[in-house]
């Protein structure tokens, strides 16, 4: 006895035989089972951690303050600095995720400064063409800055004592000019090792970015991921509520027909009168704008369409004999709804779930490239996309996130057509 | 026959009488405490006379008339009016603040006296009122000639309930103590109190154009929104010159009374001066790299350094220019609206002051170009006290804070809570431009406090409103400032934080500066004592006082402060000798700079041909770099 019935074996069969569907599903879930996999990958606590005998796992603990580490401050620690700490004290050891960032994290990219041949400050990226070069206290604040244009010490220097400046000099072509307060003896020249500040966003390869970081600092392989995780949760959110509220209404309107099919067709019809786009900017200045809230606007403005397929489908069914035979045996609306309506329309319901699913991703990255969806902290693919069109020459923003927002729409689109064959749903029904 | 008609008949109304409005006539008659009517024989005879002619031109004299100077606004001002509701724009000081003078105005170098609409003045030897004799040569951009009664008007104006503004009210009820017309071109006014700086602030007085308010009366708002008020200086905006949402055009008055003075000859320049609405700063950056703006503030690193690429700076048409001026530092930085729960707790602000982190994003975004502000009030000389240190960013003692507050346990993600289960989530508000980018690291460094920051960008329009409703918890902001001397009424009396209701409740007062909400009796008194105070030792002392409550207080974290301006510009437009004066806040504050359109031709062709001008120019000017 077979455990699926023929029916569904065969629109299976139909489905893996179109490879680009099969394929973009199976690619889908691995990604979306990494994602779930969430912290494990992508990160800024370790997985594992030995310290002074004992074995931790941050990443399920959560915060751990510094203290309980042995470490001066309550704050919790920069985990990247504590591993090379760990091994120099031969404490421990840690396992860091693949990729060590979070998707929230600042990062910012300070490597040391080199002095060439003919006297040029240069970093990893070459000669300085205009940028600052410092040199630290043992806490890790600035203790003097210089400015550098091409490549020579130029214009401002800065003596900094508890943060604030004590002492500024004005240098030209490597020579000092100005000394302020004169009555204090600085040594201006630069000392001991020196560093700059590369300004976000950051050009891959540097510092363990693999893919540079954005505008705010942020990794970039850390904001795709913290990226699709957000899709895939207003996923989970989108398409549960979109289709209660599509089918029951759809169905409903379908079985129930008469007056109640009319009032809720005109209701549907003013409703989609209403400009999307302006309505959901309108919405999301109003209310505070989390990924709950605007996944309900949206939800709000989506279910038009669901509900009238659903409705033309239960049209249908009703129309058929078992639905009569089930009335004339005494069912309630509830059951006939439940029980002969629904799984009847199933068809539809899963052929048009990719579609949905395509709708809610576009949506939610073109607001956000407004700047009208989620706070500009929170990782989104469509505010990565508003990044590059202001810093057209970091194509490691535009490249990277257009390919994996085309890519997704890809994906989900090529499972959405492979789904619509398997059911049958272009060629006539037999 | 009619032709002459009609010329005599334009003769005759020119030299009609401007209107004098009743109701103004009786205000006088009721207060004749404060108006006073006498004749020029009553004028002291022994005042000494002073015209202001010993201090150096600051403007270049090969400075050339003419040009259409090209700007941009991000969008037009709701209104035209200069006073009442959402009148407080930021487009305002090119309609009135930078195009308006009163009796005197001061030097922008020395800081000394210099005539305006006053070609001499005297004060009485009790220091407590200023005689001017008026420049009979000076009209208002609409034509009408400046006389005695437009300064009585002045008065009649800014009392009146009608503009519904508050302040203004405030400000010539209490800040003068009355003015008299000896004839139509020379007035005393009175000081309210014997107090430093009394000729400057007596010459403060500007007048208002009596003829321009023939219809001021209950229906100001409404009236008078979308019409220019004359000014006193060189530009105006006809009716078709605002066009709402698409541009505002000023024109320059053709025969200015300026054109003939020392001290405002050579200056504004400019027969025309476009803003054409461009809503993107990354649009309008793009223009100015097109040649279709002239000049352009590019203070935000990703302009300034980004300019070094760009091939109108490589091929040497535009140059940057870095000017540090010598003035009153705006107070950029968070303002926390202490009447918000939570917020009320000293302890906890205390703990948002060592929490955020602004050095960081000064290192980071500003790439070190700016430094820290350290208090409210910097940058006015003695009055600045220099031993209020902003405090620095740390995890401890933030925390330590907090635990004072009741905030000692940690929530699952990090962020503190208290007994009662509240977490420690305050809202922070700032609008969509460049400046959002601070928000990923004051939010990543506050995490580390254990505080949550959850941000908010707003429309800049949107924002405003949001704040003067009081509805903001915590917010980006600053003020500009204006004089010398600490001005902390607005912001910071009690008067202005709370509205009392009928049945005794307390509010938070909308539409005011006081978006602290900030109600402490101690700081209210010592600014009612500021006010009145009439040495300068005594207001010295006052003025550090308070700097050290507002301090105390913790409901500012200072931000960064700016040191200058800087700009782009094109070849075309000329700047004088030493590039700017000492109180230049941008080029339009003094206006003296001028455009060569012959020039603007010829560079723009070649620039779109290819052609190699010269080397990339960019110029550091810090002639009055104090700090």
């Amino acid at each position: 006895m077979t455990l699926i019935d023929p029916i569904t074996r065969r629109r299976f069969e139909r489905f893996r035989a179109n490879r680009m569907g099969w394929w973009s599903l199976i690619t889908f879930i691995t990604l979306a089972v990494l994602t779930v996999l969430g912290p494990l990958l992508v990160g800024k606590r370790p997985v594992v951690m030995r310290i002074d005998d004992q074995l931790r796992f941050p990443v399920f603990a959560g915060f751990i303050s510094g203290k309980e580490l042995g470490l001066r401050s309550i704050a919790e620690p920069n985990y990247r600095l504590l591993s090379l700490d760990l091994q120099a004290t031969k404490r421990g050891w840690l396992v860091m995720p693949i990729v060590p960032f979070a998707p929230d994290e600042v990062c910012e990219v300070a490597p040391m400064v080199q002095r060439d041949g003919q006297g040029n400050w240069s970093d990893p990226r070459g000669i300085i063409a205009e940028g600052r070069i410092f040199s630290l206290n043992p806490d890790g604040s600035r203790r003097q800055i210089w400015s550098v244009a091409n490549g020579h010490l130029n214009g401002d220097a800065r003596l900094m004592e508890n943060g604030s400046g004590v002492a500024r000099a004005k240098l030209t072509a490597d020579k000092v000019t100005l000394s302020i307060p004169a009555s204090r003896q600085i040594d201006w020249q630069p000392r001991g090792p020196l560093f700059t500040l590369i300004p976000s966003p950051c050009p891959p390869g540097l510092d363990g970015h693999w893919l540079g970081t954005d505008e705010s600092g942020h990794d970039m392989v850390a904001r795709l991921f913290g990226g699709f995780r957000i899709l895939l949760l207003a996923a989970l959110i989108y398409l549960p509520c979109v289709y209660a509220v599509g089918l029951i209404l759809g169905a409903s309107m379908g079985y129930f027909g008469g007056w109640f099919d009319m009032f809720w067709q005109r209701a549907m019809e003013i409703w989609s009168n209403i400009p999307f786009l302006y309505a959901v900017i309108f919405l999301a200045s109003l209310l505070e704008p989390s990924l709950a809230v605007l996944i309900l606007i949206l939800v709000a403005f989506s279910w038009i369409g669901l509900a009238q397929q659903l409705r033309a489908s239960a049209y249908q069914v009703s129309a058929r004999d078992y639905v009569t035979a089930s009335k004339s045996l005494g069912a309630g609306h509830a059951r006939i709804i439940w029980r002969h309506i629904l799984p009847n329309c199933a068809t539809v319901i899963l052929t048009t779930l990719p579609f949905s699913l395509h709708g809610l991703v576009f949506s939610l990255s073109a607001l956000d490239y407004l700047g009208f969806g989620l706070p500009p902290t929170e990782p989104s693919w469509g505010d990565l996309l508003h990044q590059a069109k202001e810093n057209w020459n970091a194509w490691w923003i535009l490249g990277p996130s257009l390919f994996c927002l085309v890519g997704t729409m890809i994906m989900i689109n090529s499972v959405g057509e492979a789904l619509q064959d398997a059911f049958d749903l272009r060629r006539n029904q037999q | 026959m009619r032709t002459l008609c009609a010329f005599l008949f334009a003769l005759a109304v020119a030299q009609a009488e401007t209107f004098q409005d009743p109701n103004a006539a009786k205000y006088y008659a009721e207060h004749k405490e404060f108006f006073r009517f006498a004749t020029p024989a009553e004028l002291p005879k022994d005042l000494a006379w002073q015209d202001g002619s010993g201090q150096k031109e600051f403007a270049d004299p090969r400075a050339l008339r003419g040009g259409i100077l090209r700007q941009f606004t991000p969008s037009t001002p709701p209104t035209l009016r200069r006073v009442g509701p959402n009148a407080n724009n930021g487009f305002r000081g090119e309609l009135y603040d930078n195009n308006d003078f009163g009796l005197l105005s001061s030097h922008p170098n020395s800081d000394e006296p210099i005539p305006a609409l006053a070609t001499s003045w005297a004060m009485s030897t009790d220091g407590m009122t200023a005689y001017f004799k008026l420049d009979p040569n000076a009209k208002f951009t609409d034509g009408q000639p400046i006389t005695a009664d437009d300064y009585f008007f002045a008065f009649y104006f800014y009392r009146s309930p009608w503009i519904n503004a508050e302040w203004y009210v405030d400000y010539y009820t209490r800040e003068w103590g009355g003015i008299t017309k000896f004839d139509n071109y020379t007035i005393a006014v009175k000081a309210p109190r014997k107090r430093p700086m009394q000729l400057e602030n007596l010459g403060e007085l500007r007048p208002i154009p009596r003829n321009f308010f023939k219809d001021f009366g209950p229906t100001y708002e409404k009236t008078y929104n979308d019409r220019f008020q004359p000014t006193t200086g060189p530009y105006y905006v006809t009716k078709e010159g605002f066009q709402r949402e698409k541009s505002v055009t000023l024109t320059r008055v053709k025969d200015w009374w300026g054109d003939h003075r020392k001290y405002y000859r050579y200056r504004y320049n400019p027969d025309t001066i476009e803003f054409t609405v461009i809503r993107e700063i990354d649009s309008a950056f793009e223009s100015l790299l097109a040649g279709e703006i002239d000049f352009m503030p590019i203070g935000m690193p990703r302009y300034w350094y980004g300019t070094n690429e760009k091939k109108a700076y490589l091929d040497g048409y535009i140059t940057k220019v870095q000017f540090f001026n010598d003035i009153p530092r705006p107070p950029y930085g968070l303002y926390i609206n202490t009447q918000r729960p939570l917020l009320n707790d000293r302890n906890i602000r205390i703990g948002l002051q060592h929490a955020t982190d602004f050095q960081r994003v000064i290192e980071g975004f500003y790439r070190g170009d700016y430094e820290r502000l350290n208090q409210f009030s910097e940058g006015l000389g003695k009055y600045t006290d220099p031993t209020i240190r902003a405090r620095l960013f740390s995890p401890e003692l933030a925390r330590a804070a907090f635990a004072k507050a009741g905030f000692i346990q940690t929530g699952p993600d990090g962020i503190l809570m208290n007994t009662a289960g509240e977490r420690l989530s305050f809202r922070l508000t700032f609008d969509t431009s460049d400046r959002r980018k601070y928000l990923a690291t004051l939010v990543e460094s506050a995490r580390r406090c254990g505080l949550e920051y959850r941000p908010e960008t707003l429309e800049h329009t949107t924002m405003y409103r949001k704040v003067m409703e009081k509805n903001h918890d915590i917010v980006f902001w600053a003020w500009s400032v204006s004089g010398r001397l600490p001005a902390l009424w607005e912001s910071h009396h009690g008067d202005n934080a709370v509205d009392k209701l009928a049945d005794g409740r307390k509010v938070p007062k909308r539409q005011t500066n006081n978006i602290t909400g900030i109600d402490d009796p101690e700081l209210s008194a010592l600014i009612d004592k500021f006010r009145a105070a009439t040495e300068e030792p005594e207001m010295i002392k006052l003025s550090l006082q308070m700097q050290r409550r507002i301090h105390d207080n913790a409901d500012f974290i200072p931000g960064f402060r700016v040191p200058g301006y800087r700009i782009a510009h094109w070849g075309w437009v000329k700047f004088p000798e030493g590039f700017d004066v000492r109180s230049a806040e941008d080029p339009q504050s003094y206006g003296l700079f001028w455009l060569v359109p012959s020039e603007r031709d010829k560079d723009l062709k070649d620039f779109r041909a290819g052609v190699v001008r010269g080397a990339p120019k960019t110029i550091i000017e810090d002639r009055w770099r104090t700090e």
